[in-house]
């Protein structure tokens, strides 16, 4: 049984050159403003999430992957953990994102209350698992790959294409019996 | 009278046409957004003191009582304060309380000083450490922002821009010597080169 040295706390830090991230952070940044607003209420704190997220991606930018399809994903990786301890705990207002959060509000095509089957369908995701409501949120509201799903989710892609065609299935079924969609 | 084919929608078109929330062209909001974007990068949480750590800090990560192999030293059952395991008992962010101890084991710098390093610690309300502990800990991971209040006073070493320590265990032990050794080197103005903890405490963060 060994000890291990404290002092080497360096973490391997992908070679970054290769992308521009700035121009990367800049052009993904509303997609993660949309990502937030999806997913929280009241939406401005979409903008508070978006202030902390974006803090992390500049911190740990040495770390983010040299390619930009996986860089994007990563990036989804840092946003998803930053919702899931917004969800955890009382949010801490991000004095950057104020004038933000007061351009949200109002802003966008808010689909909650304008399309009743629109919300019946997410209330029958909102009655998923926790996991397969990430995995269907992901795939048909962001516009992901399953293989890309499982990356941001650090799952196997096996695991996610089962779980999402278990949760489709689950929905086809529910939405068939009511009417709302056609038979196959 | 013409008659009209109603078409039911695919069960991929009501998925998708149930995004909650589509942004508009709003063209402030996005200016706003790239404004954000530039502050977050330039402002001033980038900012970082960064202290290295010359001395080298081991943390044997076995049982308490158990075996440690240290610095080609072997370690055998006799923590170097057996009265003093510390409580380290903290709540997660999810809602876990984890319960477990740690003890100072060697170093020369606290066996040169084993009489002032215990009058120390019972000196001490060590209740609060295990929180504090946790919490610092989350810091290292990149999980949280570093705070004066999630940081031990004695030591303003936060890794960034790249450096998050990734490995939960290993941010848990670096927080230990943070608080235990490192607070305690500092606050008694010990000498010497190190220390080592022994600690049971698995790192759970969530």
């Amino acid at each position: 049984m060994s000890g291990h040295t404290i002092a080497a706390a360096a973490v391997s830090s992908p070679d970054s050159a290769s992308i521009d991230i700035p121009a990367l952070v800049a052009r993904e940044a509303p997609a993660l403003l949309a990502y937030f607003a999806r997913r929280v209420t009241p939406q401005e704190d979409a903008a508070d999430l978006l202030g902390d997220t974006l803090v992390i991606v500049w911190r740990r930018q040495s770390s983010i992957p040299n390619d930009e399809t996986h860089a994007r994903m990563w990036l989804y990786g840092v946003a998803r953990k930053v919702l899931s301890t917004h969800r955890r705990s009382a949010i801490r207002r991000n004095a950057l994102a104020e004038r933000l959060r007061l351009d949200l509000r109002g802003s966008g095509i808010d689909n909650a209350h304008n399309d009743s089957l629109a919300s019946h369908v997410r209330s029958l995701i909102a009655d998923l698992d926790e996991k397969d409501q990430e995995i269907m949120g992901l795939v048909y509201w962001e516009g992901f790959s399953l293989v890309e799903v499982a990356t941001i989710l650090s799952m196997r892609p096996s695991t996610v294409r089962s779980r999402h065609a278990r949760a489709r299935a689950e929905l086809r079924r529910t939405l068939e019996d009511s009417g709302d969609i056609g038979s196959d | 009278m013409e008659d009209r084919i109603v078409t039911k929608p695919t069960l991929d078109d009501l998925l998708a046409d149930s995004t909650p929330w589509v942004p508009d062209n709003d063209v402030q909001l996005r200016k706003s957004v790239q404004l954000l974007v530039e502050e977050t990068r330039n402002d001033k949480y980038r900012k970082r003191s960064r202290r290295r750590r010359s001395t080298l800090w081991l943390i044997p990560t076995v049982g308490l009582g158990g075996l440690a192999l240290t610095a080609g030293a072997l370690v055998l059952d006799n923590a170097l304060f057996p009265d003093l395991p510390i409580p380290i008992e903290y709540v997660t962010d999810t809602g876990v309380s984890v319960s477990c101890t740690a003890q100072i084991s060697g170093g020369t710098m606290f066996i040169a000083n084993s009489d002032a390093v215990v009058k120390y610690f019972e000196g001490r309300d060590l209740s609060p450490y295990g929180q504090k502990i946790y919490e610092h800990a989350l810091v290292l991971t990149g999980g949280t922002e570093a705070t004066p209040d999630n940081t031990p006073p004695g030591n303003q070493w936060v890794p960034g821009d790249g450096n998050w320590i990734e490995d939960e265990k290993f941010a848990f032990d670096m927080s230990l010597v943070d608080y235990l050794l490192i607070n305690t080197q500092i606050d008694l103005g010990l000498k010497g080169d190190g220390g080592e903890l022994v600690s049971d405490c698995t790192g759970q963060l969530h």
